[in-house]
């Protein structure tokens, strides 16, 4: 399981890596050949554009499992434990009904795009292509609030110490940022 | 969930109950943002405020990217895009951007009054759009940092603004400039530093986006035609009844008149603030340059006609005559 | 009515600890839902096309930089030479900070760039230092909103195009207003550490200072190279963000070389979490302003606070920065900008406040907006990047708020601050 586990994010972290890196190297590029090579072009503005917003929606569910998402403590911090794994399990559930929201909606958009075929000024690529990064970014969060939902399920004989212990170590772990 | 509205009640005068939500990008004292206004003065009182139409200019609620598809989910009934943005669903509302295609005025409107513009409306029908009119913006000049431009040779090496398209890559790029696409926010400051050398612009937006400040020539090209199309959202269009279709009708009339009138008053009043700020040397292209520049763009031209339809393109050729 | 919902189903949401974000588009499907008339599937592509912007390319491009840095070796060099220089002044390390936020404020036109560019490395230096935490973090999300008063500044010039004032006249003159605010924040900083006893590292012998020195001169080139960049024209502010991160990238691996693969996967992905999380929030609250926008929320809110017919300067002042403190808790300044300057501009001009007097004032509000809560785009940024809670935050930059408003109406009484320099200039 844990191996899975590794592998999966893994594949996250390059997933949304390689359009992020990617779209920032193209920007690169692009102010080379602007700069000393004097030919400027918009197709690849366009593109670095379009590759950064896929890396970063790609990243919501990296975003999510390193929790480096914001929420709101006042009121779950003065809240008994059992309460708290409640609105545990609401709030993930919550999250999964917007990733339900969020994928259909890119569906949707990507039906309307292809049927009216509209395709961008500078490239000519069909715009609907570049939206198909809404249902998949949108799947792969929804993946990462199936699994807190898992969590909150499986630590449910936890005592209050052994969960507080937990927790810690989850932020130790991602705290690490400097 | 956006259907409930059109089919709405009809009022004891014949008008269907309604709001409509109309929006554009451009400010409020532009040829756009007063027509939008004209329009709305004359369906809320010749409608006798059965029909309210609200106004929200400067992209406040969508802005280029996201306007066609809000008009597609019927979130907003009316928008006026640049008809650049259009040519993404049919290549021949890039015809406006085809180096001097248009001589003048009166050319244009001769074109878009007739048949050739009428067709060339007809042309987003598939996409579940009516298109309704053009607005006006303005005939685009191009204007730079480095020298006059008077020949197409002068703009070689230099970098150019540009809002993108496929037809303006290749204009800029047979003139052996490049077309760099710098965000609306940050032109002015590129200008400055001369990140890109120049810009191309209608006297409008030159002006009000103070390029005056940070640009020192200016060649009055008229190479291209900045153009506005009215949209509706097709379905919602087609369920209004004829009374109020011909109001709506008369009112796009009207506020296209106005849009034309001020197109005039502003640019006139754009050049007279250019002109007094001292700041930019004005240039304007001899019949003779024109040509060399027409010429010189031929190849272009020539390409980008062949994915446009034949016969709108023949009669905006004839408009000219 | 609206207004009230809207607000309510938003606390609801955030009160049940759903990341604000997913609160914000929640509490806005709400409401378009029950509007009607909405059409919903289009949510997705507004957040989209909020992301599809060329200059927000500065956010992720920023706080990679700063995990290059961190991981890499320049930001540990930058701190060791800055502790030998500084480190034994009472707050001269806060006033580093300061500084520093000043200098790439005049570089980028976006606070939350700004605050990216100087946290990653400062917050760090400080809490190593001894000072606390929370104090840090509310003093770079503070000056971090320095980047929209200093020249360039991307608020600036939506209130140029809209209100046709000159641009370059309003970039001079924020710069006074600018070095007066970052005095401010300076005397503040030191009687502070004074009070705290902060800064009182032995002092560093000369030739550690000099060695030192010499290890960190590659990172201290930076900022050289960045506003090198930017003033030769050869890159916009926003691009600067990727010049940062090749250098970083350079100096990381070809001279410091104390980098492992590990590391690259921890910068990696430590970037896109941290980039997504921000951009998340940015492309939320572009549906919540949606929302906003659609019902003319600020037009009314706004109305029903100038229609007073005995508005007078002062009283319009206090009427325009109490909205804006409203409206800037959950819009972003461009669109709190186009929205309801149109609407102040004739107020504005008929009480005989002169309008580049007001954009400075205005934007002082728009700094105060980046760091109130719920949605302040700094305190996310800082959040992101030091891995603490929004409300510890928060708690370290509310002090700092009382002091821009301190700042505020000092701008407000003395209009010559903003006006003396641009009244100098022949344009
Ligand atoms: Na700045
Ligand atoms: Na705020």
């Amino acid at each position: 399981m844990n191996k899975w586990n590794k592998r999966y994010s893994l594949f996250e972290d390059i997933f949304s890596g390689v359009f992020l890196i990617g779209g920032l190297a193209l920007i690169f590029y692009e102010v080379i050949m602007r700069y000393i090579f004097n030919s400027p072009t918009t197709w690849i503005t366009e593109i670095s554009a379009v590759m950064v917003t896929w890396g970063i929606l790609l990243g919501m569910s990296v975003a999510l499992r390193d929790k480096h998402h914001i929420s709101v403590d006042i009121l779950y911090t003065l809240l008994p434990q059992f309460l708290q794994r409640k609105i545990d399990y609401f709030a993930n559930i919550i999250g999964v009904i917007f990733c339900l929201f969020f994928t259909w909606g890119g569906i949707e958009l990507i039906k309307n795009a292809f049927e009216s075929g509209q395709t961008s000024m500078d490239t000519g690529i069909p715009l609907g292509f570049y939206y198909f990064v809404i249902p998949i970014s949108g799947i792969l969060f929804m993946v990462r609030f199936i699994g807190n939902i898992y969590e909150v399920w499986s630590s449910r004989k936890e005592t209050g110490v052994e969960r507080k212990l937990n927790l810690e170590e989850d932020q130790n772990e991602y705290s690490s940022a400097f | 969930s956006g259907e409930k509205d059109a089919s709405a009640d009809v009022s004891s005068n014949g008008y269907q109950k309604m709001e409509i939500k109309l929006s554009h990008v451009a400010a409020e004292d532009t040829p756009k943002g007063q027509s939008a206004i004209k329009f709305k003065e004359i369906v809320e009182s010749k409608s006798d405020h059965t029909i309210t139409v609200k106004v929200y200019p400067s992209g406040q609620l969508y802005g280029d990217n996201d306007e066609i598809e809000a008009l597609q989910a019927n979130n907003v009934q009316i928008i006026a895009p640049s008809a650049a943005k259009i040519g993404g669903f049919n290549k021949s509302f890039e015809i406006f951007d085809l180096p001097f295609m248009f001589k003048d005025h009166k050319a244009l409107y001769s074109f878009e009054d007739g048949e050739g513009g009428k067709k060339l409306l007809s042309k987003v029908d598939s996409a579940g759009m009516i298109g309704l009119d053009f607005w006006p913006n303005g005939f685009k000049h191009v204007t730079n940092n480095k020298r006059e431009i008077k020949a197409p040779e002068d703009l070689k090496g230099l970098k150019v603004r540009t809002h993108g398209g496929e037809i303006i890559n290749d204009v800029y790029k047979t003139l052996g400039a490049g077309s760099a696409k710098i965000a609306f926010n940050e032109t002015y400051q590129a200008l400055q530093l001369g990140t890109v050398d120049g810009q191309e612009n209608s006297l409008i937006n030159f002006e009000s986006q103070k390029y005056t400040e940070v640009q020192k020539y200016m060649t009055l090209s008229s190479h291209a035609r900045s153009e506005y199309v009215l949209l509706a959202n097709k379905s919602w269009w087609n369920k209004l009844n004829d009374k109020t279709k011909d109001l709506l009708n008369e009112a796009i009339k009207e506020s296209t008149k106005t849009g034309r009138e001020l197109e005039d008053k502003y640019e006139k009043e754009a050049m007279e603030k250019i002109k007094q700020s001292g700041k930019v040397n004005i240039h304007e292209l001899t019949d003779d340059e024109r040509n060399e520049f027409i010429k010189k763009l031929q190849p272009v031209t020539d390409k980008w006609s062949k994915e446009m339809d034949s016969d709108i393109l023949q009669k905006a050729k004839e408009s000219n005559q | 009515m609206n207004i009230a919902a809207l607000f309510s189903s938003f606390t609801f949401l955030i009160l049940f600890r759903i990341p604000i974000a997913i609160a914000l588009v929640g509490a806005s499907i709400i409401m378009f839902w029950l509007t009607g008339t909405f059409t919903t599937w289009t949510i997705p592509h507004k957040m989209f096309t909020a992301l599809n912007s060329t200059t927000l390319v500065a956010i992720p491009g920023f706080v990679l930089a700063g995990a290059i840095m961190a991981k890499g070796g320049i930001s540990k060099y930058l701190i060791d030479a800055l502790r030998a220089w500084v480190g034994h002044l009472s707050g001269g390390l806060s006033v580093v900070t300061i500084l520093a936020c000043t200098f790439f404020a005049a570089i980028s036109g976006s606070s939350p760039a700004t605050a990216a560019a100087v946290g990653s490395i400062m917050i760090p230096a400080m809490v190593d230092a001894g000072y606390n935490k929370r104090y840090a973090m509310g003093l770079v999300a503070a000056s971090g909103t320095l980047g929209i008063l200093i020249p360039p500044s991307i608020p600036l010039i939506v209130y140029g195009v809209v209100t046709e004032q000159s641009i370059g006249k309003l970039f001079i003159a924020g710069v006074i207003p600018g070095m007066f605010l970052t005095l401010m924040l300076i005397i503040y900083a030191v009687i502070y550490a004074k009070k705290k006893g902060y800064g009182r590292l032995e002092k560093a012998t000369w030739a550690k200072r000099r060695s030192s020195l010499s290890k960190a001169s590659w990172g201290a080139f930076l900022p050289i190279l960045i506003l090198g960049c930017i003033y030769s024209g050869a890159t916009t502010p926003s691009e600067a963000a990727i010049i940062a991160c090749v250098y970083s990238l350079i100096v990381s691996l070809f001279i410091y070389k104390e980098t492992s693969l590990n590391n690259w996967h921890q910068i990696l992905k430590d970037s896109i979490g941290v980039s997504s999380m921000i951009m998340l929030i940015i492309a939320a609250a572009s549906v919540f302003s949606l929302y906003m926008t659609q019902e003319q929320i600020p037009q009314t809110i706004a109305n029903a606070m100038l229609s007073s017919d005995f508005l007078g300067k002062t009283t319009f002042f206090i009427a325009t920065a109490i909205l804006f403190l409203i409206l800037g808790m959950f819009l972003e300044s461009s669109s709190i900008m186009l929205i309801t300057l149109p609407l102040l501009l004739p107020i504005m001009l008929s009480v005989g406040i002169n309008p580049y007097h007001f954009a400075i004032v205005m934007i002082i509000n728009m700094e105060i907006a980046q760091i109130t809560p719920p949605v302040g785009l700094n305190l996310f940024v800082i959040s992101g990047i030091a891995k603490e809670n929004l409300s510890e935050v928060f708690k370290g930059s509310a002090v700092f708020i009382l002091l821009m408003v301190v700042c505020l109406i000092i701008m407000m009484v003395f209009p010559s601050l903003s006006l003396w320099l641009p009244n100098k200039m022949s344009f």
